[in-house]
């Protein structure tokens, strides 16, 4: 997700969005640190993560970013997650349950208040 | 089909009502047109009638709680109709019932006129299979603006509240360019660049607040709440003495003959008893009608005179100052003065004055005389130009033209003028006017 997350933020930054990535690399010890120090700069978040909506890492870290940076929120956190269903066989459907270049965008301009 | 009761403008100044009584119980019958409760306005107690017929299902606001005007305080039914959606709303003013409460009519009221209040759907509470293809979480963002309501907490980010605060804006006075009208931090840097922000305030210091909440006396002072009237009062004499460029003539004049002749009437039996004030009041408005100049109404972009002389007499009441209006005052005898300055007088103190007769003035007089204060200088009750204060009676000694020294009843009156509309020899005209009118009563019947 992270060359989906970079892909994201080299095509915004054509747009003028200047996007932090932050790569967690680990979920235990996670580094809060640098998600709220982000979140703090930008005032907005999107969480990108391949797993289900439902008890993810995602929420975790959404659950961190509203409870250390409440104050610094300027939109409400948005999710990028893979489709609340069993992962489909089909390739085509797979592709399509899973997160990706669009969806990331679109949320992104969701919390920067942009029309897509 | 339920009505809802709404705290109406009883009052052309009326911005929030305190609901002195209930008149009615929930669970009571009420007919279109039946006084529902007392509600003070910021001039007088006035009479909240029911726009509609049923029973009183439900009272939301107690007796002697105030609340800003199209705020919902009850809801009129049937016996058995499901009120429970109408009264999720209440506690938000809707803007569409402040202004012209007596033209609305009763569908108006509707339940379905205003947009239910209530929280768009959640998306948590659909079951999960009828989640969006879309594997972006549905989170409020989605929420469409209508679904919000248009009044009331004004909505904001955590961020754009927080830089509100820190830099002193009304939140409420932005307007929000995020969904549903929430203002976010883009509109609060908008609002400090271009200084749009009307709502400077204070930062909200904690004093202010607790202060107030802890009303009551503490030994060496007493905390008294501001009645509406009182804070109508503040608003409009600040108004006043701010921008109102003021003058002020005063002007000593003999009453001697103005004294023969009420005692001369007053010989003639009760029924012809006039006051000095009356004399006043008959003398300032006969001459007022010789003064357009002087009896008019500043506008901002214009000036109007007025041919008609509709004279405000300031009452002290329990509760402060009003300005009930004797109409067309130059054109009724004295003895009709006597009676409807008293009638308005009794009325005010009663606070049973409707808002048609204390609106509409054209020139003010005020009077302290019966307090023994010799002259004082009384402020301009806009958008009028002047203002007459009348002082005490006194005898003194004067000398008079053949060089001798009388004691004779003398009489100050000071004028208030607002010099944008009245210069200064307007006004001395006038009182000159005036002085002739007072010192030979005669001319009140030329």
């Amino acid at each position: 997700m992270v060359l989906v997350a970079m892909q994201a933020a080299d095509q915004l930054a054509k747009e003028g969005i200047k996007i932090d990535v932050v790569d967690l690399r680990t979920i235990r010890p996670m580094d809060v640190d640098a998600i709220t120090t982000s979140v703090k700069k930008t005032n907005r978040a999107v969480v990108l993560e391949e797993g289900w909506e439902i008890c993810g890492i995602g929420a975790q870290i959404v659950d961190y970013i509203q409870r250390d940076c409440f104050d610094h929120l300027d939109a409400p956190v948005i999710r990028v997650h893979q489709a609340d269903t069993p992962m489909p066989y089909a390739k085509a459907l797979e592709r399509a349950a899973k997160p990706d270049l669009p969806k990331t965008i679109a949320a992104v301009k969701k919390v920067m208040y942009i029309e897509a | 089909m339920a009505t809802k009761v709404f705290m109406e403008a009883l009052s052309p100044t009326m911005e929030e009502g305190r609901l002195v009584k209930w008149l009615k119980n929930e669970g009571d019958a009420v007919k279109n047109g039946d006084v529902l409760a007392e509600v003070e306005t910021d001039k007088a107690v006035m009479e909240l009638a029911a726009r509609g017929a049923g029973v009183l299902r439900k009272r939301l606001v107690n007796d002697g709680e105030a609340v800003p005007v199209g705020t919902l305080v009850g809801v009129i039914g049937a016996k058995d109709e499901d009120i429970a959606a109408l009264i999720a709303g209440s506690r938000k003013p809707e803007a569409s019932a402040a202004p012209e409460a007596g033209s609305r009519k009763p569908d108006a009221a509707a339940p379905v006129a205003s947009p239910a209040p209530a929280p768009a759907t959640s998306p948590a509470s659909a079951p999960p299979a009828l989640a969006p293809p879309s594997s972006v979480s549905p989170s409020s963002v989605a929420v469409p603006a209508s679904a919000l309501p248009a009044s009331g907490r004004a909505l904001s980010s955590p961020l754009a509240k927080k830089l509100a605060s820190e830099s002193g804006l009304d939140l409420a006075a932005i307007s929000g360019s995020g969904p549903g009208g929430r203002v976010i931090k883009r509109d609060i840097e908008a609002a400090l660049a271009t200084g749009s922000a009307s709502g400077f305030r204070l930062p909200a210091s904690g004093l202010g607040a607790s202060g107030l909440g802890a009303s009551g006396a503490v030994g060496d002072f007493e905390d008294v709440p501001l009645t509406l009237i009182r804070k109508t009062i503040a608003r409009r004499l600040a108004e006043s003495i701010g921008p109102i460029p003021t003058f002020y003539l005063t002007a000593e004049f003999d009453l001697e003959r103005a004294s023969e002749m009420r005692a001369a009437m007053a010989a003639m039996g009760d029924d012809y008893k006039v006051s000095f004030n009356d004399i006043i009041l008959k003398a300032t408005a006969t001459a007022l009608a010789q003064h357009p100049e002087v009896n008019a109404h500043w506008l901002g972009d214009h000036i109007r005179r007025h041919h008609r002389v509709h004279l405000g007499m300031a009452v002290a009441t329990d509760d402060g100052l009003i300005v009930p209006v004797i109409f067309d005052a130059d054109k009724k005898r004295m003895s009709e003065i006597a009676v409807e300055s008293k009638v308005l007088a009794k009325k005010a103190r009663e606070r049973k004055l409707t808002p048609a007769e204390y609106t509409g003035s054209t020139f003010s007089v005020s009077n302290l005389g019966m307090m023994q204060i010799e002259q004082f200088t009384a402020i301009i009750n806009p958008p009028e130009c002047g203002i007459l204060a009348i002082g005490a009676i006194e005898d003194k000694p004067v000398v008079a033209e053949d060089g001798s020294t009388q004691v004779r009843k003398r009489l100050r009156v000071t004028m208030s003028c607002d010099h944008r509309a009245v210069d200064g020899a307007v006004g001395a005209r006038f009182l000159q006017t005036l002085r002739r009118m007072i010192e030979n009563p005669l001319m009140l019947v030329y």
